[in-house]
């Protein structure tokens, strides 16, 4: 045993007793001296809550930020000023953003690979979480398609519904995240609307050369090379002669961090965003019609100094938008369509003296009466596999 | 107000601690004004989630106070008769006022059904924290007429005991007897403040880090419905479920008994590694603690305890925990829940206590596990059909293996591991390898540490991306 030379009349119970003592004497110390750094902590959030400047936009949250709650007698009375002051100090709490980085990291960390109902896959890449066949929500939508076909029989309608990424990049996903069956559930949408041509877009997608460039990876679209390949099909169904046309793409920014980004709160990739430049001789305007407005181009490059780049095409969602060309053409084209259309569009344009794209979401007009005014020949429904799944706003509008 | 809140813990608890400490203790050295100050806190604290019960509150102090007055007046009279029937009245006001907040659309509901009445519901929010003080304050009333303790003369240091924001909206449910001295004299310390403060920085994560990330994996699996749950999913969700209520309620009662510390209180345990006991008995005596010794001391005991025969022994059991099951919320799965551990209990008692006995510790451990996650599947199920299905998920009967359970097990088990370490003692074996010198200094780090992990975990619940307009 190692005796202790200082203290030769000291036993080894009192040896012990005094070691006990000591150690306990260091462990208050090292405990109030945490208690310290705590408090210190707790002070540094107070005073920066209290005296920060506030931030008015979340751009990654793509949300208005709460503003200092107004304390008024009935706001007190009924408890909205302390829920609203909850959501102001959460809000507006110092390193927000840095904070939320730091939690997907932990997430990850500790094994997790989904934040936000974003699965976090391999190579950096963030899938949107497949959504499931509802059959209430689906016999609504198809029902509704299906009659616009059986009112306008004269019109040739096509639709096609694109694959998400989780369906076409399985190999990307985390190991074992739960997925559906796309190309099944685009099949069973496509038997459903037997009076429509449909465009089989899972099997060209699933057979494409660098099927990793067909989306991009912090956003939920098709880049411009999925929607080309898209079109390709689209067109071969269709009947229009791409013979001669090409199809040059510009890249126009390098440094795109998309929705899914965003939700899950990863930056650890950025993707390119390519635009394809419609026939080079070919003129059109693009008008707005709710806004009123008339453009020269389909594309808005404002939108690239922004968080949400992918709005270059068209400038976003629109509730309904008239292109008119000068194409050598009599077909007019209409397209019911989601975000994925606004890429694809611009490719389609050579063909059509007048294209126009109505999209449900927002569209408060009445659809029977645009087609009575138009002359419409051939329609198209447009639309990515996870929103057709989970639209309802075609059954409320068409 | 919740612990787990930004403006709990960098607006109210600097404010509260920078009052009671600078006024409070260096400016007036006065017992009063602290009190005031921590009674002034607490009302602002339990105003903040619910304004109006405020005034429900305030009634039930002033009822209470004056009537243990009367009490104490009529017993120095001499006049037991007049105290009786104080106390009578006492009991049957604050059950009363329990009862209709708590209970009374559940009753309405189900005698409406049974006998096709109409009576009217009142649809209203169940007051925070009522099942708490309303226990609380009977335990003053109750000791106050068994003559246990002395009146409290003083209304703020009653106010005070019946609203101390620590254990006010999640327990645990402090006896009078138990803090009536403190409410006079507390010796508050800079060591004490400290203990208090890193066991709070404990209960946060405990909380924040552990039981909200548990959870979200039993409520994925809920949420798919047992029918469609095969036997690793209805498990990997059970597991989930048994890990995050401890955390989740030991989690607040670290909270609070860390906070209490912080001002200078000293309040019971309220839980004891209840996931290491050995039989269903010892886990009783290790969870909830308050709760289970309130209702051993004020009904069990009073109705005969064991000290009469084993058919009325068995009676009383019967009725503590049909009352602990039906105190734990107004709704059948609870009650069924209390019943559940009636049976277990009695059983251990009279039965199987020897067999028990005789098992191998880890075969008696496993055991007594198991019967705790049948007992979570009735607690947490929505309804008692969905308990049954869910319970049938656990023995395979909807499959082996679901189209998430792979993914759900493997991506959580992670966190599991660290639930059943932080859960039981074991997280201690490896600590018991260091020198007791290094863990002490570790102490410094990792407690702060935890406290950001938690602001991190707290901050990015909130984080609402709004990804549907005009993308």
């Amino acid at each position: 045993m190692n005796e202790d030379k200082r203290q030769p009349n000291e036993t080894a119970s009192d040896r012990a007793a005094r070691r006990r003592r000591q150690q306990k004497a260091t462990d208050r110390v090292c405990v109030t001296a945490a208690a310290l750094v705590i408090t210190l902590v707790l002070l540094l959030g107070c005073v920066f809550s209290l005296t920060g400047q506030d931030k008015a936009y979340s751009e990654n949250e793509n949300r208005w930020l709460a503003g200092k709650p107004r304390l008024t007698f009935s706001s007190l009375a009924d408890g909205k000023f302390m829920k609203d002051a909850e959501t102001y100090f959460s809000d507006q709490f110092p390193l927000r953003d840095r904070l939320v980085r730091a939690r997907t990291y932990i997430a990850i960390f500790c094994g997790q690979s989904e934040r936000n109902d974003v699965y976090i896959g391999k190579k950096h890449f963030l899938f949107e979480k497949p959504a499931a066949y509802e059959e209430e929500r689906m016999n609504a939508t198809l029902g509704a398609i299906d009659g616009v076909s059986r009112r306008y029989p004269d019109v040739r309608s096509f639709i096609a519904v694109a694959p998400n990424a989780s369906e076409i990049l399985p190999e990307l996903l985390p190991h074992n995240a739960p997925r559906q069956d796309q190309t099944a559930q685009i099949q069973k949408i496509y038997e459903s609307l037997p009076e429509i041509t449909s465009v089989d877009l899972c099997a060209a997608f699933k057979d494409a050369g660098h099927r990793d460039r067909l989306y991009y990876r912090t956003d939920h679209h098709w880049t411009t090379a999925g929607a080309e390949l898209a079109f390709r099909k689209i067109a071969e169904i269709m009947g229009l002669d791409t013979r001669g046309s090409s199809y040059i793409s510009y890249p126009v920014c390098s440094d795109f961090q998309g929705t899914l980004a965003s939700s899950a709160g990863f930056f650890r990739a950025q993707d390119t965003i390519s635009v394809i430049v419609p026939g080079a001789e070919l003129k059109y305007t693009v008008n707005y019609t709710d806004e009123k407005i008339t453009r020269p181009s389909v594309f808005d490059l404002s939108k690239l100094s922004q968080k949400n780049r992918y709005e270059v095409f068209f400038g976003g969602n629109f509730a309904q938008v008239r292109i008119e060309t000068d194409a050598d053409s009599e077909r007019e084209l209409l397209i019911v369509k989601d975000s994925y259309a606004n890429c694809l569009v611009p490719m389609l344009l050579p063909y059509f003296k007048t294209v126009i794209m109505v999209d449900p979401r927002y569209y408060r007009g009445n659809f029977d009466q645009l087609m009575e005014r138009e002359t419409v020949t051939d329609m198209l429904w447009l639309y990515n596999a996870n929103t057709l799944l989970t639209d309802t706003s075609i059954a409320a509008r068409m | 107000m919740v612990f787990s809140s930004t403006v709990f813990l960098f607006i109210f608890l600097p404010a509260v601690t920078a009052a009671y400490y600078v006024i409070g203790h260096a400016l007036t050295r006065r017992m009063t004004v602290k009190n005031g100050i921590l009674l002034a806190a607490s009302l602002v604290f339990y105003a903040w989630g619910e304004p109006v019960y405020i005034v429900l509150m305030a009634i039930s102090i002033l009822f209470n106070y004056f009537i243990g007055r009367d009490i104490d007046l009529a017993r120095q009279e001499g006049n037991a008769r007049r105290a009786k029937t104080a106390f009578i009245f006492a009991i049957v006001f604050n059950l009363a006022l329990l009862g209709f907040f708590k209970y009374f659309g559940f009753l309405t509901e189900n005698l409406n059904a049974w006998f096709h009445l109409n009576l009217r519901r009142f649809p209203l929010p169940l007051p925070i924290g009522i099942s708490f003080y309303t226990f609380q304050i009977l335990s003053y009333v109750i000791d106050l007429y068994h003559d246990r303790i002395r009146v409290q003369k003083d209304l703020l240091s009653f106010a005070l005991y019946v609203t101390l924001f620590p254990q006010l909206i999640a327990g645990p449910i402090v006896k009078y007897r138990d803090v009536a001295e403190q409410l006079a004299h507390r010796k508050e310390s800079l060591y004490r403040y400290s203990r208090g403060l890193t066991r709070f920085t404990v209960g946060l994560a405990k909380k924040l880090l552990l039981a909200n990330t548990l959870g979200a994996v039993y409520s994925t699996v809920q949420a798919q419905g047992a029918a469609a749950t095969g036997l690793l999913g209805a498990w990997t969700g059970i597991v989930c479920y048994t890990l995050q209520i401890y955390f989740d309620f030991s989690g607040y009662s670290d909270m609070a008994i860390g906070l209490g510390g912080m001002f200078g209180f000293r309040f019971n345990e309220n839980f004891n590694y209840p996931y290491m006991a050995q039989n269903v008995t010892d886990f009783w005596r290790r969870w909830h603690i308050s709760l289970s010794t309130w209702f051993k001391e004020y009904v069990y005991i009073p109705l005969g305890g064991n000290r009469c025969s084993k058919l009325m022994n068995v009676r009383n059991l019967m009725v503590v925990w049909l009352l602990t099951g039906l105190w734990h919320g107004a709704a059948w799965n609870f009650i069924l829940w209390g019943v559940y551990y009636g049976v277990l209990l009695t059983a251990e008692k009279y039965l199987l206590g020897n067999a028990l006995k005789k098992l191998p510790r880890p075969a008696a451990h496993a055991l007594t596990l198991l019967a705790v996650a049948v007992g979570w599947v009735l607690f947490s199920a929505p309804t008692l059909t969905e308990a049954v299905s869910y319970l049938g998920s656990m023995c395979g009967f909807h499959g082996l293996l679901d189209a998430s359970a792979r993914y759900l097990f493997t991506t959580n088990l992670p966190v599991m591991l660290c639930g059943a370490l932080a859960a039981t003692t074991l997280w201690k074996k490896p600590l018991s390898r260091l020198s007791p010198r290094v863990v002490s200094r570790a102490k410094i780090v990792a407690l702060p540490l935890l406290l950001i992990l938690c602001v991190i975990f707290m901050i990015s619940e909130t984080y609402n991306p709004f990804l549907y307009f005009r993308f």
